[in-house]
């Protein structure tokens, strides 16, 4: 992550490892600002532990949206997204759908959705804690 | 120019015993021998065994019995040839490039060198001279073509001279077959047929009998007799068109090739990591100074450390590109150097690029905190690759290939990627790809329908909703005839977990009993 070349890290890891207790992931997070550059943890089948993360989602899967000609065909993807825990933003649940241009976000409580959901993705069904 | 070595095996074994020819241990008759499966043959003899009659290629058994007092030491082919090797480079001396004939000779390009020399005559004499200081017996022989040169060498006297203006085929007309490099059956059939002298051989591919009249038959039967043999040791028409220069002979020349090393002999064996890491990075600044004059940078690095024990150790890094910044090898060399073993001490390191490739010298940047911050991508991925192991930093790539699991290929990090054509992009691919399809047992209407319910991993999913089919046809190309197609179903439940799911085959297509279904992929 010291290296000026990249734009976004992405790890996917699976489980709740040792290796990445608190003392990692805060490590990990004061990199990432230091450098500047957007580093997202997909966590699969994780349990929602300590973790340093400045955001921490929680993603599963929604049910998409109908598409407009074939009614019984899966459309465009939808997630519903949980802000569990951040530093500047109050909690909060989304769903996100991928439009053809942009993320849209429909609100399930009332808050301003940041537009970070669109680099968390995971598949769906499986409980995330993105940072 | 071709040098031919008559005696190169001998003269070798001559100057390990540091002896002269015929004096000392040559005296005496002497042979050199390999082992074969039907016992030891002989592979040069000395005068001495000559005289007593022992020759190349006889059995020992043989050689004994006529001369019971042979003496035998085993020959040393591989030492023979990484010799002539040697020798081809040293006699680039007397032209711009050299090319090995082995087992035993060595061909030198002299095209408008001689008069450097002196002439040619002199530059045969300067061969002949420095050959001699080092013990060698060689025969030289200048000619037009490679071929021709070597035939005079073997064949005519020492020393000769073909000028170009001269009559090719009437200087040689007089050598024997074997000049034209053949092999020994092929020289066995043309003796059978009579055809003794290179002139006999050149008269019928004119066309002419002995005695001068015109006669195609010859020339035909030949042709015919060898019309099979591309190689040209074994066509003795395509060797006779590279003698006289009819056709193109390429020849690979030798050309030293020298790894930029530089290395640090230590006064006092050192046992320690700290000295070490200076020592290291002492050899990192003399390597990119070495590197900076040759403008190249090294891919491939290799350290090596001689313990005081006799034990060689050898730690290699392998750059994503070309560089020779001390201080990044210094990095990579640290990681690497955490389980190295000194015991009594390391006495000589030695670092050696084995791998580089050109590289200019960089424009830095404006902005002086653009180079402070942060490191390159290269630099990035070597470190990446040194803490993960070789192979273990890839980047996949597009593999023109519609089965999905051949889409895609991996390759090295920086490597440019391959061409491909431009795919069109309405299929609907999924985010993840299972590394082998699973099986999964499917409820459905109709064999050929959508399907209804799916149980994968123990989980039983309703579909909710569902696309398709997609149908992926085999690549007949590259797999057996009895591979099924496939139909690609896109599945939703009713959470909204997406998978991709595929038949494999119909039940009507002739290709085995019902088809099986398999989960292949999962979507965002």
């Amino acid at each position: 992550m010291r290296c000026r070349d990249l734009a976004v890290v992405v790890g996917e890891i699976a489980g709740n490892p040792r290796a990445l207790d608190f003392t990692a992931s805060r490590r990990l997070t004061l990199t990432a600002e230091r450098h500047g550059i957007a580093l997202l943890l997909v966590r699969l089948d994780a349990q929602a532990d300590l973790s340093s993360a400045r955001m921490r989602w929680r993603l599963t899967s929604a049910p998409s949206s109908p598409p407009r000609w074939n009614i019984v065909a899966p459309g465009r993807p939808a997630w519903r997204a949980e802000l569990f825990r951040a530093r500047a933003h109050p909690p909060g649940e989304w769903i996100l759908r991928d439009e053809p241009e942009r993320l849209a976000a429909e609100r399930v409580p009332d808050t301003t959705t940041p537009d970070h959901g669109d680099l968390v993705r995971g598949p769906g069904a499986r409980s995330l804690a993105a940072l | 120019m071709a040098i031919w070595c008559a005696d190169l095996a001998l003269d070798r074994w001559r100057h390990s015993e540091s002896c002269q020819r015929g004096e000392g241990v040559d005296a005496a008759p002497l042979a050199l021998i390999t082992e074969t499966a039907h016992g030891p043959r002989i592979d040069a003899a000395n005068r001495a065994a000559h005289a007593a009659g022992a020759a190349k290629g006889m059995m020992l058994a043989d050689a004994r019995t006529l001369c019971p007092a042979i003496e035998v030491r085993p020959s040393d082919p591989a030492g023979d040839l990484a010799f002539l090797e040697r020798l081809a480079l040293w006699a680039m001396r007397w032209g711009p490039w050299s090319a090995m004939d082995a087992p035993d000779g060595v061909l030198v390009d002299v095209t408008a060198v001689a008069h450097l020399f002196g002439g040619e005559r002199r530059l045969l004499a300067d061969v002949e001279g420095r050959c001699i200081a080092r013990g060698l017996t060689t025969r030289a022989a200048i000619a037009p073509t490679a071929g021709a040169a070597w035939a005079l060498a073997h064949f005519a006297r020492n020393g000769a001279i073909l000028a170009p203006e001269e009559d090719l085929q009437a200087r040689l007309a007089d050598l024997p077959v074997a000049a034209l490099r053949l092999d020994n059956d092929v020289l066995l059939v043309l003796q059978r047929l009579g055809l003794k002298r290179l002139g006999d051989l050149a008269g019928i591919e004119e066309g002419r009998d002995r005695t001068g009249r015109n006669d195609i038959r010859g020339r035909d039967a030949i042709h015919r007799r060898f019309r099979n043999r591309k190689s040209p040791s074994a066509n003795p028409l395509v060797r006779m068109d590279q003698l006289l220069g009819r056709v193109p002979e390429p020849l690979l020349p030798v050309v030293p090739i020298t790894a930029p090393m530089v290395q640090r002999r230590l006064l006092e064996p050192i046992r320690h990591r700290q000295l070490l890491d200076t020592v290291v990075s002492d050899l990192a600044q003399d390597m990119a100074r070495t590197l900076e004059a040759k403008g190249e940078g090294a891919r491939r690095l290799q350290l090596g450390l001689w313990r005081v024990d006799g034990e060689v150790l050898v730690r290699e890094v392998e750059m994503a590109a070309a560089t020779r910044d001390p201080e990044h090898m210094v990095r990579l060399f640290a990681e690497r150097l955490d389980d190295i073993d000194a015991g009594f001490g390391i006495e000589m390191l030695r670092l050696r690029a084995s791998w580089s490739q050109p590289l200019g010298l960089d424009q830095a940047d404006l902005e002086a905190a653009a180079e402070q911050h942060g490191t390159s991508l290269a630099a990035c991925m070597d470190r990446l690759t040194t803490r993960l192991g070789q192979g273990a930093v890839q980047r996949p790539v597009p593999r023109a290939s519609h089965i999905p699991e051949r889409a895609q290929g991996w390759q090295p990090p920086l490597e440019p990627e391959p061409a491909s054509q431009g795919e069109l992009a309405f299929h609907t691919r999924p985010l993840k790809l299972l590394d082998r399809p699973e099986r999964i047992a499917v409820l459905y209407a109709a064999p050929e329908g959508y399907p209804r319910r799916f149980s994968w991993r123990g989980e039983v999913c309703e579909v909710a909703r569902v696309e398709g089919p997609e149908r992926i046809a085999p690549e007949w190309w590259r797999e057996k005839g009895s591979t099924r197609l496939r139909d690609y179903y896109r599945v939703e439940d009713a959470q909204g977990r997406r998978y991709w799911i595929y038949r494999n085959g119909l039940a009507t297509d002739g290709r085995g009993g019902m088809p099986d279904w398999y989960l292949q992929g999962l979507f965002a």
